[in-house]
This record gives C-alpha cells, structure tokens and sequence, in this order.
C-alpha cells in the first residue's frame, strides 16, 4: 500500500481528461520524424513509467493494479536492456550479411569469446547462455556454445541443472531483475556517498575559513 | 542512451516513446519532450501514411490506452 501511495503522489500531475481530449483533438502531422534525440534509460524508464498510470486511469481500469503494473513495466525494461546490451556487446559486430543479401552468418568463434570475456569480468554464465539463446535463436546458440567450454548444447546445459527450458528462461528473467534492482540501489547509495562527501567537504572548508 | 525520434505535433514537439501495431491500426505513444507527463497517443493514418492523426473518438483512447497495458504485460 506505501508504494501504491508513492505511485499516486509521483503521478498526481497525470489528468486523464485532458489526455483523452489531446488525443482525439488537433490536425494531422506528418509521420516523418522531425529529429532524433538522445535520451538517458533512466528518463525513457520514467516516461514510460508515468505513460503506464496514464493509460491504466484512460483505460478506465483500477488504480489498485497499478503498483504491479509499474512493477511489470520496470521488470520488462530490464530484461529488454539487457537482450540490448548483449547484442550491442556481443552479437551485432560479428553479424554479416551473406552475399546473396539474403541471410545473415554469424562469426560464432568471436561471440563466444566476448561472451566468454564477459563472464570472466562477473557475468552469470547461465544468464548469458540465455541471452544468447534469446539474441540468436537455440539452434545458432549451439553453434557458439560447440566453441565454449566442451562443446555442451544449450539443451544439455539446460538438462544438466534438471530444469525445463521455461523454468530456466523464468529464473534467468529473475536474475536479470534481481542484478538490476541491486545495480539501481547501488547508484542511489553511491549518489548519497558523493552527496555527503560533497557536503562534509563544504563543512571543512567553511571550517578551515573560520580557523584562519 | 538511447536515440528516440521527435515529432512536431500542433506546434509542439514530441518523443516517440512506444509503437503498437494492433487491430489495423499503429499506435504512436508520445511524450511531450519539455513536460515529463504530458503524453498523447496518435495513429498512422491509414488513408495515407505519410500522415499521423488524432483518434477517433475517446472510445478509442481507451482502448489504445488498453493496448498498451496489455503490451507492457506481455512484452
């Protein structure tokens, strides 16, 4: 209840009688975009956040559904950011286009090696196992796992933990979540250890100041 | 970070947040790119889709506003 309380004091300024007529007033605009802009995650996440209580109030639903709403909304992003960044980090350079330009072939020796790279600085082996499977679809995962660590499939790596594949999918969805909250927690401290030291600097300054 | 299209929109400018192809239609969610929670939703218009346009009635912003919860749920 604390948090559903949060979520309506954070999103008070939302009027969903105003949005309703927006929407359907106005002319007709083109479909091209005008630019492109550079956006921080952290802002797309709170729009997109404040868009979900919008449209949760204009579809007339339930505010009670909202907390789990915001939950579910906050848990896709993070799945979502790390499928990006595992294809970002990993699979987009060693993608190619055939010659024919109509298929793709993948460099799997060089995928598993940055996965590899990743997973000696911290990654969870099994979670990029999944993303991997995810990014590339099963059957080009083996490919690359045929160059990590014996050659196992990903349904052996999947059967070897006596798990069935969406047992395995939904604890690694768990973890992807888990490591982002404590990521998030791990900002907010480091951004209130460097407000304080901010802060104890000032004070000795001023001290210094005074002393002299 | 991460690159999001801008669109002007009645004079103002908007961020493309989501798009939603369902029921024939797609859906374009945009922020309004100085207000963080003003939001509007258009659709491509499909007489002509070098356009976007507002929706037809508050029928169906309700039901883009459902298509777009529903999407968050699924994703």
């Amino acid at each position: 209840m604390n948090n559903e309380r949060n979520y309506n004091r954070e999103f008070s300024n939302i009027d969903v009688d105003t949005f309703s007529k927006k929407c359907i007033e106005g002319s007709r605009s083109s479909s091209k975009a005008k630019r492109k802009e550079k956006m921080k995650k952290q802002r797309m996440v709170k729009k997109l956040k404040a868009l979900a209580v919008t449209c949760v109030l204009a579809g007339g639903l339930s505010v009670m559904g909202i907390n789990s709403l915001i939950n579910t909304v906050q848990n896709n992003i993070s799945i979502n950011d790390a499928r990006s960044d595992f294809q970002m980090e990993v699979v987009r350079d060693n993608t190619h286009r055939t010659q024919d330009n109509e298929g793709y072939w993948y460099d799997y020796s060089n995928i598993c090696s940055l996965m590899e790279d990743r997973i000696e600085n911290g990654a969870d082996q099994s979670t990029e196992i999944y993303l991997l499977t995810d990014n590339m679809g099963e059957k080009q995962a083996d490919k690359v796992l045929a160059y990590y660590n014996g050659g196992t499939s990903v349904d052996e790596f999947i059967s070897e933990r006596g798990l069935t594949q969406d047992r395995w999918e939904s604890i690694e969805k768990d973890k992807i979540i888990t490591s982002s909250e404590l990521n998030s927690k791990q900002s907010e401290l480091n951004k209130m250890m460097s407000e304080t030291n901010s802060q104890v600097n000032s004070q000795q300054a001023d001290l210094g100041r005074g002393i002299n | 970070m991460i690159d999001v299209d801008v669109y002007e929109i009645d004079g103002k400018e908007y961020l493309l947040i989501k798009t939603i192809k369902a029921y024939g239609e797609t859906y374009l969610y945009l922020s309004n790119e100085k207000t963080e929670d003003d939001f509007i939703i258009r659709k491509i218009d499909k007489a002509n889709s070098d356009f976007i346009i507002p929706l037809d009635s508050e029928e169906e912003v309700k039901k883009a506003a459902l298509i777009f919860i529903n999407k968050q749920l699924e994703d």
